[in-house]
């Protein structure tokens, strides 16, 4: 019976793409981001994901940055098919670098193959810190920033936490600032649409599950001014998500915002009340939680995503994991899943 | 004749300061163990959101349980937000016991035999008895607070050893020396150059445990002479008729800390000679980010260490103790991150 069912099982999988139908590779590696700086030695975690429809037997390896060293540099893996499995290296020795940017390498070694995959990982973390939000980027030297490129354009994100908030800085680099006061001609505005959730939680998968984010979305209305809406909390229906509802209702007066245009940047200050998240996501040092962040840049580089800047697969792709809103535009393909890690830590020094 | 006016005036400079002689600003040294004596290590807690109040009712706690034994020494663990509360907490213990011998530094909640806290929570190690002295030093100005250890690593190594020798040498020394406490502003990992500093006075043998000051921004202070005091260091020597064993472990993950806390007390058991009545553990705030639930470390704990010996626990932004790693060097202790650091001690 077992026997009947697994080809039916694995054509399903294949067919809505969470298995390629012929897997090159038997296996898929990605790492995430670290959740405290390089020298405070947090563990790098490599998810590895079997792709063929028997169990893989091998090892996943990590190759770190010369000067580095692992407590262990490799681990054994068995997986189903189709499993995903999470393995933790925890780094001995590091080194914390200004651009935040660090070269890590997974290899996978297994069923006559070696997988290998090379990526430039960050240290996604917000130290504790109270700043104004002012508009005045004064306060974030000491956020530990992440920046990424999307279409030559640079989006740069710094975050601190404290008791009281947890507060963002976003810096967008575009040519042309389009507050949602002047929408271009498809009506669409710039905007930051990010999501904040809990560190065990899962997107759902079809329109009948619940969220478990808080999604909040930033909008300019002025070169010095903007707005802030509460587009989802946790349990709301996903399938409530994708219509654009109308934006005034969901006005949310607690988050404090900033907007400044400078030059050619677009910074985008925030804090937002843990008051309504504590029951979902508890503030703390070393706590850690999933934020992920879509720039809107419609007359520009279009979706700046998070999701697809820190190497998520192409089966994390989920139309479900962000809010339509009235002047969302994104093109055939949804976003990247919103469930990226990040870590709350005491500070940068 | 000199001499007995002087004995005299000694002992009500020490009546009046809680049994201290101040030998300087940023040193004392308690009344001398008596051969003996009875060493008491008592520890209490409180929450409570008015910092006067939790420092009150805390030191008078402290004062029940001490008993009629001498009390020689207090160590702070603290969980308050800002210097402006800090400082009130502070006022609220000192206006129940003696500023003098009130030391310590801000961390990110404390542990104890009776559960754990984090903020708005203050917890007391009381030392004291006729059996046992306390020697105190403070450090101040060491330079490295806002020094990142990877763009400047050589400067606070070099600023480290520098304040951690220094520190050492305001320590009188004498054959009953059985611990150094260090509390201090240099959180992991640059707690390694302090201790490194301190050793080059106090030897490479000599036990040695502490923690590192809550390092988020506007809390990094520690607490000397009932006061808060930012990019410093205390130490404590604790000298007497008693013995300690150190153990240190280490982990990044919800099991493993679990699993690491019992082995680390296990450990600190076994090697202890005599009878166990204290133990002090001086954790990583970064292993209980770990925890599903603070408390499952905690029962660890007491699966090996039982639940009714006085346990004084804080959470750190790095610990200083035995190093958990494969290849020992020739120092006891050292300083790092992810870390439980156990002392037992024992009579």
């Amino acid at each position: 019976m077992a026997g009947r069912l697994l080809p039916l099982l694995f054509a399903l999988l294949a067919a809505c793409g969470a298995l390629p139908l012929s897997a090159a590779e038997p296996v898929a590696l990605r790492i995430d981001s670290l959740l405290v700086t390089p020298s405070h030695t947090p563990s790098a975690v490599v998810h590895v994901k079997n792709l063929t429809a028997s169990v893989y037997e091998g090892t996943v390896r990590l190759i770190v940055p010369p000067g580095w060293s692992l407590e262990t540099e490799e681990h054994g893996v068995s997986l189903a098919p189709g499993e995903t499995a999470r393995q933790s290296f925890m780094i001995q020795r590091g080194t914390t670098v200004e651009e935040n940017s660090y070269p890590l390498e997974a290899v996978a070694t297994g069923e006559g193959a070696t997988v290998r995959r090379q990526q430039n990982i960050v240290a996604a973390a917000a130290p504790y810190f109270k700043p104004s939000i002012d508009g005045n980027p004064g306060d974030w030297a000491d956020a530990i920033s992440v920046s990424w490129t999307a279409g030559g354009r640079a989006t740069k994100v710094g975050t601190y936490w404290n008791r009281k908030q947890f507060a963002l800085l976003i810096a967008v680099d575009e040519d042309r600032f389009v507050p949602a006061t002047t929408p271009i001609d498809n009506g669409a505005f710039d905007a930051v649409q990010l999501a904040i959730s809990p560190q065990e939680a899962r997107t759902g998968q079809s329109d009948d599950d619940k969220t478990s984010r808080y999604e909040f979305l930033l909008v300019p209305t002025g070169p010095a001014s903007g707005r802030c809406y509460l587009l989802a909390t946790p349990g709301l229906k996903c399938g409530e998500t994708q219509s654009a509802r109308p934006l005034e209702p969901l006005v949310y007066a607690d988050a404090e915002i900033a907007v400044r245009r400078e030059k050619t940047t677009t910074y985008y200050e925030c804090a937002f009340p843990w008051k309504l998240m504590r029951e979902d996501i508890r503030a703390g040092e070393g706590r850690e939680f999933c934020l992920s962040l879509l720039v809107h840049d419609p007359d520009g580089v279009g979706i700046r995503d998070w999701g697809e800047a820190v190497g998520l697969w192409p089966c994390q792709r989920n139309r479900l994991a962000w809010s339509r809103w009235p002047g969302a535009r994104w093109a055939d393909q949804p976003p990247f899943d919103n469930k990226t890690p990040w870590g709350m830590c005491s500070s940068k020094y | 004749m000199l001499c007995r006016r002087f004995r005299v005036w000694l002992w009500i400079a020490l009546a009046l300061s809680g049994g201290v002689a101040p030998a300087a600003d940023d040193r004392w040294s308690s009344a001398p163990a008596k051969p003996a004596g009875d060493v008491v290590l008592r520890v209490v807690s409180v929450e409570d959101e008015n910092p006067v109040a939790a420092g009150k009712a805390a030191a008078e706690a402290l004062k029940r349980a001490m008993g009629h034994s001498p009390l020689k020494a207090v160590v702070v663990s603290e969980c308050f937000e800002d210097q402006e509360n800090k400082e009130l907490l502070l006022k609220g213990i000192t206006s129940v016991l003696p500023r003098q011998i009130v030391v310590g530094g801000a961390t990110y909640g404390s542990f104890t035999q009776a559960g754990c806290t984090d903020y708005d929570s203050v917890c007391l190690l009381g030392i004291g008895g006729e059996g046992l002295s306390v020697s105190a030093a403070l450090e101040t100005e060491m330079g490295t607070a806002k020094l990142s250890f990877d763009d400047h690593q050589a400067e606070i190594r070099r600023r480290l050893h520098v304040a951690g020798k220094q520190l050492a040498d305001k320590l009188p020394r004498t054959e009953e020396d059985r611990l150094v406490i260090l509390i201090a502003d240099a959180h992991s990992p640059k707690n390694q150059s302090l201790v490194e500093g301190l050793q080059q006075v106090m030897g490479k043998t000599f036990p040695l445990t502490g923690g590192c000051a809550n390092k988020n921004a506007g809390q990094t202070f520690v607490y000397f002479d009932g006061k808060a005091r930012p990019d410093s260091a205390v130490a404590l020597v604790l000298a007497g008729d008693f013995r300690v064993a150190l153990a240190g472990r280490q982990a990044n993950e919800n099991d493993a800390v679990i699993a690491t806390a019992k082995q680390g007390a296990e450990e600190a058991l076994a090697k202890t000679d005599g009878q166990p009545f204290a133990v002090l553990a001086f954790n990583c705030a970064g292993r209980r980010s770990k925890l599903k639930k603070y408390e499952d470390e905690l029962a660890a704990m007491q699966a090996a260490i039982g639940k009714e010996m006085p346990l004084f626990g804080c959470y750190c932004a790095g610990e200083m103790g035995p190093v958990d790693v494969a290849e020992k060097g020739e120092a006891l202790s050292g300083g790092a991150g992810w870390h439980v650091m156990y002392t037992v001690l024992s009579k």
